[in-house]
Order: C-alpha cells, then structure tokens, then sequence
C-alpha cells in the first residue's frame, strides 16, 4: 500500500482548487492511500474535483470538516 | 451616484490589495488561510465560511476567467471582514458568449444566471461556486458586491440591486459583520444546495 501524505506533496495545508487535485495524479496508483492528517480545509472544487478522479480511492487520518465536505459534494443538488 | 462612490471604494481597496500571478493563486491564498486562522475575534464557522468564499472565487478565476492577474484583499475594518478578490480576465458574460452563443440574455442577466442558479461550462455536477457564495453571504447579514464585464450587483439578504460600473474584469467585494453567526448544519446545507428559495 503506498500512502500519499498530501500536505507534503502540495506543500500546503489548505487544498482550495481543482488544479490542486490534478496534481496529485502523477502520485496516484490504484493502491494509493491518501493521507489527510496534516490538511487543515478542503474547499468544494477540490472536494468535487478529487472524488471525481479517485472515486474509488482509500482516504485516511480525515479531520470532521474536511470529512463534512467530501460528504455534502456529493450530496449537491442542482 | 452611488455607483460612483462604489467604484471609488473599490479602487481604494484595490490599491490596498495584493497582487498575484493567477498561476501561483493557491499560496497567496494559505498565506491569507494563516492569517484568517489567527483571529480572536471571528467564530470557527465564519472562519469556514471566509476559507470557503476564497477558495470558490479563486477557483473561478483559474478554471473560466482567462486572467493573468489576480487582487486578493482580506481586511476588517469598522466591525466587517473584507474581502476582496478581483481580476483582469474575460468577465462572465463573456464566457457565456463562448459557450451558449445562442442564449438570449444581456450581459446583467448572464451574471445573475450564475449568481443565482450556477452555470457549468464543463458538464454536470460543476458550477455551484458563485450561488453557494451567495447563499452564505445572505445567510450572515453580509454584503456582496459582484460586478463582471462591467455589470453585476449589489446583494444583502433581502435585496438585489443592479449595478453597472466601468471596471475591467470581475469583481468581488464582500463585507461579513465581525461577529457574525453561521452554524455548521446550516453552512453545509447551503453547499449542497438545500437552503434554495430560487
């Protein structure tokens, strides 16, 4: 299993745009698991962005806000 | 009148306002996130919901504006936070121009389409940004100035006046009271669209 700690590939706390997880493709693999703990905010255009490239992804050491809006993206109504 | 007196605020707070290459957006944006997450006085809910607003306006400048430049504001002053988040691209009604030629809508209406319903350009499930920043700004008693290819408006809770003011680019200028109140349960049912009267 190979563990992608987020914050220090993308030298930040605060994930905030959709280029920020199109970043993370070079990294990723089908065994990647990602790495939340040191990842303070999540806005909604990564939270979309990142489910919609790795839906299927293992996510770890999530705290409850960024949590709460990996959730409510995908609850979003039109 | 008024619209004289806006556009002299905003090129004062221009003035004040850090510039930035669109392209490095994201850590001018932590520095800011830093500085948010210091303060005293501002709940942890309205500190969300400021991370929130800047992310989705700088999203927007990258994913549709064509900008090279970007202006980021965050200040209080007189018991309000400021935010102020502009830039020199294309403008709304411009996109709008490129990707549904055949709409019948002047530039005003363009611009309240995406402030009231959201428009994607690319597929489903996209362009929620603007409405849910809408939606928060109604939700605390703040004010929202929004102007893009020269028109926009000026929205409160209850109000949604017109503007038409000669500046390049979009504009936002919001101002949050200090010690306004925003709960969790209500911030997220503002994302995921439920707090809808439109």
């Amino acid at each position: 299993m190979k563990e992608i700690k987020i914050n220090n590939l993308l030298k930040t706390n605060y994930l905030v745009t959709r280029d920020m997880a199109d970043k993370l493709k070079k990294y990723y693999s089908p065994e990647s698991t990602f790495d939340f703990s040191e990842i303070n905010f999540i806005s909604a255009a990564f939270a979309d962005e990142f489910q919609r490239k790795f839906l299927t992804s293992r996510v770890i050491n999530l705290k409850q806000n960024v949590k709460k809006m990996l959730v409510t993206v995908s609850k979003r109504q039109n | 009148m008024f619209e004289n007196e806006l556009k002299k605020e905003i090129d004062f707070l221009l003035d004040k306002a850090t510039l930035l290459e669109v392209k490095e957006i994201e850590n001018d944006l932590a520095t800011v996130f830093n500085k948010v997450t210091t303060e005293n006085e501002i709940s942890s809910q309205i500190k969300e919901a400021v991370f929130y607003i800047l992310s989705e306006l700088s999203d927007n400048v990258k994913q549709h504006s064509k900008a090279s430049k970007s202006w980021i504001l965050y200040n209080k002053d007189k018991g309000n936070i400021i935010i102020l988040l502009a830039d020199n691209g294309i403008g709304i009604p411009a996109v709008f121009d490129r990707y549904f030629p055949d709409l019948d809508k002047n530039d005003l209406e363009k611009v309240r389409e995406a402030l009231e319903k959201g428009v994607s350009t690319k597929g489903e499930g996209r362009g929620y940004g603007l409405r849910t920043v809408r939606g928060i700004v109604e939700a605390t008693a703040a004010e929202m100035v929004f102007i893009s290819g020269g028109v926009g408006y000026k929205i409160t809770k209850n109000k949604k006046d017109p503007l038409e003011i000669d500046v390049a680019g979009t504009i936002t200028l919001i101002k949050i009271p200090v010690d306004a109140r925003l709960d969790s349960s209500q911030f997220y049912k503002i994302i995921e669209g439920r707090n809808e009267r439109n």
